[in-house]
């Protein structure tokens, strides 16, 4: 079964920066999903129940937060890295067992991005970052 | 002079009068004998005249005696005692031999001579009290029990116009405006006491004295006398109009402040140090009812407030420090509460200024800022980060596909590659400081707002200075310079968001490495009585002085054309440090030269000098020292 990378915000620019910033996975097989808001993130996460997750912060229905309460709180979603897309400073605390495993901050650097999904999802990339 | 117990009375006298009765018979006996005989011619009256002659001679010889030693002689001494007397040589006495006339005349001339001593003793005595009396500025004078003038001094005579004495003379007789009998009532009431008196002697002037009285009992108690005292009231109105202004002036300024303490809009209570009310203004009054003043601020707060836990009045009294606190309560509503110490001389609280205030319209509009710069500085981030992205993508796609196909284009096209690659990097970098910008601008609207909550603890110095410089690595290794850490061993921990103090340290490294082209710079911590100074020392260009004054203001950044720095950065950077610090109750400055380089100085308290209750001021997000 492939792997999959659910990508969850409102706005379809960063939507698309993502997808463009992760297509050259797709090359490896990995699936890349799209999710407009919150609630939507939620439903398709459990669905699809993906190794990666990228989540914004400000969307509108359901915050990025509470969804990754949703998730981390999901004995079926256990195998999910959910990363927080935040800007600098407004990361809220979070109880360690409700936390992303990680945040990256805005304006975030497409290399940056690609490896650590990379890393996570186990692939070699073929080039050089 | 006791008299003597047994007086020889008359004895001088008798003796004279034997002596006479002696002469009075023996003369006529004796001639008349001395006649018969000598009618009879029994004897020759020659002889007779002899025979009887001889001893009358005799007792005439005697008699001259007598007088000469018990009369002459004592009057001759006491003539010249009274002589002496008369010249005014009063010591010494005259000696009594006898008990008779002479002596006692004597005793009463040594008696006369003692009591003329007293009286002249007695003489200077009351000469130096009408001198002591006639130096006293106000004046005086001494009443015997019928009111009669005894004493008065130069002064009381002066005020009535008067040269002589007025001794002898009733009071009843100088005073006008008193009913008749004022005298006797003063003397019988035993004082008075600044009394308005109208004083004069026709046809002097009339003059108003100031009259105070004394009973004045001698030490029999037989002869009562009373003092007067009088003030010259036209010299007491001087003073007094000059009280009575001070008073008014006094009251006009009270009036003032109590018209601006009850003008103002918020409750305002002044606390004693044990927690009463001394004064609220209107609104206080209002708020807290119209018993507030004079009870215990807990029984006059309480009801409505629930202030008691973490008390701003009690910290105020134990840190002599301002404090404010925010409560919430009925819902959204949000009172602050601030208190002011009022020190006394030395230095001690002698009362607490508690201003309540509701600022829940505040705390709404500065969320409402908040919300709306979070919602702004997100709108801008979003495009921000589409654009810096997308460049940065395209950037990668032209490095790895379309550059390796253009090693056989022409040598036009692949300058123009060269050039576009540069122009992205341009881009780049200038999407990064858009960035660095709009977190600058949230931040510091943050820190403005107050919004910014630190998370105050202990502060390991040399760990803050190390990671400030692993932080920098990038910057300062890009440039070739060296940044030497100089902590003093043992070195105390600060107090302080560690966070927050990097954030500072790594601003002010910043600045000195981009000032520095060749040199070194260094971060150095020394150790004062309440505070660690954190210093950033670099050997770059120095800022001029004209500039000194403005680089921790807003937008002022020093720019190229100065000729001094050139800053690439937001402009924000030192404001949020001065900010940070500020919080920290430290201080941030800058010491620079031309030509030499800069140092940036800021200090935080020492953690190990703060009690538990100035660490308690010092943390809570809701609790911020004035």
């Amino acid at each position: 079964m492939s792997k999959r990378i659910l990508i969850v915000d409102d706005e379809n620019y960063i939507r698309l920066l993502l997808h463009r910033t992760l297509e050259e996975l797709e090359l490896e097989g990995v699936e890349i999903h799209f999710a407009e808001d919150g609630v939507v993130g939620l439903e398709k996460a459990r669905a699809l129940r993906p190794e990666l997750m990228l989540l914004d912060v400000m969307m509108p229905r359901m915050d990025g937060i509470q969804v990754c309460r949703a998730v981390r709180r999901d004995p079926d979603l256990v195998g999910t890295h959910v990363v927080i897309l935040t800007a600098k400073g407004t990361a809220p605390e979070l109880a360690p067992d409700e936390a992303p495993h990680e945040y990256l901050t805005k304006p975030f650097d497409p290399d940056q991005i690609i490896a650590r999904a990379a890393e996570v999802l186990g692939i070699d990339l073929d080039f050089e970052i | 002079m006791a008299a003597d117990p047994a007086p020889a009375r008359g004895g001088l006298l008798r003796a004279l009068y034997l002596l006479l009765a002696v002469y009075a018979v023996l003369v006529p006996a004796a001639t008349a004998l001395i006649a018969w005989l000598g009618v009879q011619g029994i004897v020759s009256p020659w002889v007779g005249l002899v025979a009887l002659g001889g001893p009358l001679l005799l007792l005439t010889a005697a008699t001259v005696l007598f007088a000469r030693h018990r009369l002459a002689r004592p009057l001759g001494e006491i003539l010249e005692r009274i002589e002496a007397i008369a010249g005014g040589q009063l010591e010494g006495t005259v000696a009594v031999e006898r008990g008779d006339e002479m002596g006692r005349v004597k005793r009463a001339l040594n008696e006369l001579a003692a009591y003329l001593v007293v009286a002249r003793e007695a003489r200077v005595d009351r000469h130096f009290l009408q001198r002591v009396i006639d130096a006293m500025p106000e004046a005086l004078v001494v009443l015997d029990a019928r009111g009669v003038i005894e004493l008065h001094n130069r002064h009381f005579a002066g005020l009535l116009g008067i040269d002589g004495p007025l001794i002898g003379r009733h009071v009843d007789t100088l005073v006008r405006n008193q009913p008749p009998g004022w005298a006797t009532r003063v003397l019988r009431s035993g004082g008075v006491d600044n009394v308005e008196v109208d004083f004069g002697l026709a046809p002097g002037p009339t003059v108003t004295l100031l009259t105070s009285s004394a009973y004045l009992a001698t030490d029999e108690g037989d002869a009562e006398r009373t003092v007067l005292v009088a003030r010259d009231t036209r010299a007491v109105a001087g003073l007094m109009n000059q009280l009575r202004q001070a008073n008014a002036g006094l009251e006009e300024s009270r009036q003032f402040f109590q018209n601006l303490f009850d003008a103002m809009e918020d409750p305002i209570t002044v606390l004693a140090p044990d927690g009463e009310v001394m004064q609220a203004n209107r609104a206080a009054r209002a708020v807290f009812g119209r018993d507030v003043v004079g009870r215990r601020c807990y029984r006059a707060f309480r009801m409505r407030d629930g202030v008691c836990d973490g008390c701003p009045a009690l910290q105020t009294y134990a840190s002599r420090k301002s404090v404010s606190v925010e409560h919430r309560v009925f819902g959204n509503a949000i009172t602050r509460i601030s208190t002011y110490p009022l020190l006394g001389k030395n230095g001690e609280v002698r009362a607490i200024i508690n201003h309540k205030r509701d600022v829940t319209k505040e705390r709404q509009l500065e969320d409402l800022k908040a919300n709306f710069l979070a919602a702004v500085s997100h709108e801008l981030r979003t495009p921000l980060t589409s654009l810096k992205g997308f460049n940065k993508l395209n950037l990668r796609r032209l490095v790895r596909f379309v550059q390796p196909s253009l090693e056989a284009a022409p040598h036009k096209v692949r300058v123009a590659f060269g050039k576009v690659l540069e122009d992205m990097q341009v881009m780049d970098s200038e999407a990064e400081r858009l960035g660095r910008l709009v977190n600058d601008v949230l931040d510091l609207s943050k820190l403005e707002a107050g919004k910014l909550t630190l998370a105050m603890g202990e502060v390991d110095a040399r760990a803050l200075v190390q990671g400030g410089i692993v932080a920098t690595a990038a910057l300062w290794r890009a440039k070739g310079l060296r940044v030497d850490a100089r902590v003093p061993d043992g070195c105390p921990p600060g107090w302080g968001d560690a966070d927050r103090l990097s954030q500072v340290l790594v601003n002010l490294l910043s600045n000195a490495i981009k000032f520095t082209e060749d040199g070194h710079i260094a971060a150095e911590v020394t150790v004062h009585d309440d505070v660690l100074r954190f210093t950033v020392r670099d050997t770059g260009k120095g800022i001029a002085p004209d500039d000194l004054g403005t680089v921790f203001e807003k937008f002022r950044q020093v720019d190229g054309e100065g000729g001094s720095q050139i800053m690439k950065g937001t402009g924000l950077g030192l404001p949020i440090c001065k900010e940070l610090i500020r919080l920290h109750d430290g201080r941030i400055w800058v010491e620079s030269t031309v030509g030499e380089g800069s140092a940036f100085h800021f200090t935080i308290p020492r953690a190990d000098v703060l009690d538990d209750l100035e660490r308690s001021i010092r943390a809570g997000p809701s609790i911020i020292g004035l």
